[in-house]
């Protein structure tokens, strides 16, 4: 089955280059969605569903951290997959991140291997 | 000789932060160390943080170069991009930077970082000098990045 996936980032141009990274990893991919920050995500989470959630944690107006806390918080959307793409590789906003929900991590810069990778141990998915 | 060790460790961590992320993101690869100020024209970002300790890591990329690397990021040729396209991807290039130089800085610590701002051909000047800075030569120009730390009170 396609995954639905929701990118969550305030750069424009590195939403594209996941977007690219996602479509070289040999996943079945089907709608890509993205937002420019979290409240942007949880706007468009009323509109569809998703399979997975990709995102950045500095980010204006609603941060990554917020996001997955909102995201915990609600009985229906906690159930949706997040993983945290960033360039902090600090082992404390990790650690602080999968605590609070994040089921994933990538840290920028990353290979769209790494990003299968992560994506097939989250999901469950076993790689063909 | 804890300074020379110190000094030491900037190099290596200048060289794996920027090998690491214009080979990974971008596609190309340092062609070796460059002379302080050769280039030209540039394109200046920076990023600040706040954590222990704070600072800012500023770059300055020679335009020619900075087109080249929007273009490998993006996958898309150099002619079709726009000038606010690259100035986005210095900016992300910057983001990757500061986030890779503080990972080998700090690995226990917590940053946060602002958004990367563009700083043009003209970067203001700082009152404090860098604790560390690396010029690179790239394929069509120069990468210069320098980090500066604030001193504890």
């Amino acid at each position: 089955m396609a995954l639905n996936i929701l990118i969550v980032d305030d750069s424009p141009v590195m939403r594209s280059f996941i977007r690219k990274a996602i479509s070289l990893t040999g996943l079945d991919v089907g709608d890509c969605y993205e937002a420019g920050n979290g409240e942007d995500a949880l706007r468009s989470l009323t509109g569809q569903w998703v399979d997975l959630i990709l995102t950045d944690i500095n980010m204006p107006e609603m941060n990554g951290e917020e996001l997955i806390g909102r995201l915990e918080a609600d009985d229906l959307l906690r159930s949706i997959p997040v993983i945290v793409v960033s360039t902090d590789a600090t082992q404390g906003r990790v650690e602080r991140l999968m605590t609070m929900g994040a089921r994933g991590y990538v840290t920028k810069p990353f290979l769209p291997e790494t990003l299968r990778d992560e994506v097939e141990k989250v999901l469950g998915i076993a790689h063909a | 000789m804890p300074e020379r060790n110190a000094e030491r460790n900037y190099d290596q961590m200048f060289a794996e932060a920027v090998g690491s992320v214009l080979e990974t993101m971008f596609f190309t690869a340092p062609l070796g160390p460059a002379e302080d100020g050769s280039g030209g024209a540039c394109m200046g970002a920076r990023v600040a943080f706040r954590g222990i300790p704070s600072g800012q890591v500023r770059l300055c990329l020679s335009e020619g170069s900075a087109q080249l690397l929007a273009a490998g990021f993006l996958g898309e040729d150099e002619e079709s991009l726009s000038p606010e396209q690259t100035g986005l991807v210095v900016c992300e290039l910057a983001n990757m930077l500061c986030g890779s130089l503080l990972s080998q800085l700090e690995s226990q610590g917590h940053f946060d970082l602002a958004a990367p701002q563009l700083e043009g051909d003209a970067p203001p000047p700082l009152e404090q000098a860098p604790v560390a800075t690396q010029s690179f030569e790239l394929e069509n120009g120069v990468l210069q990045v320098a980090l500066y730390l604030e001193s504890a009170a």
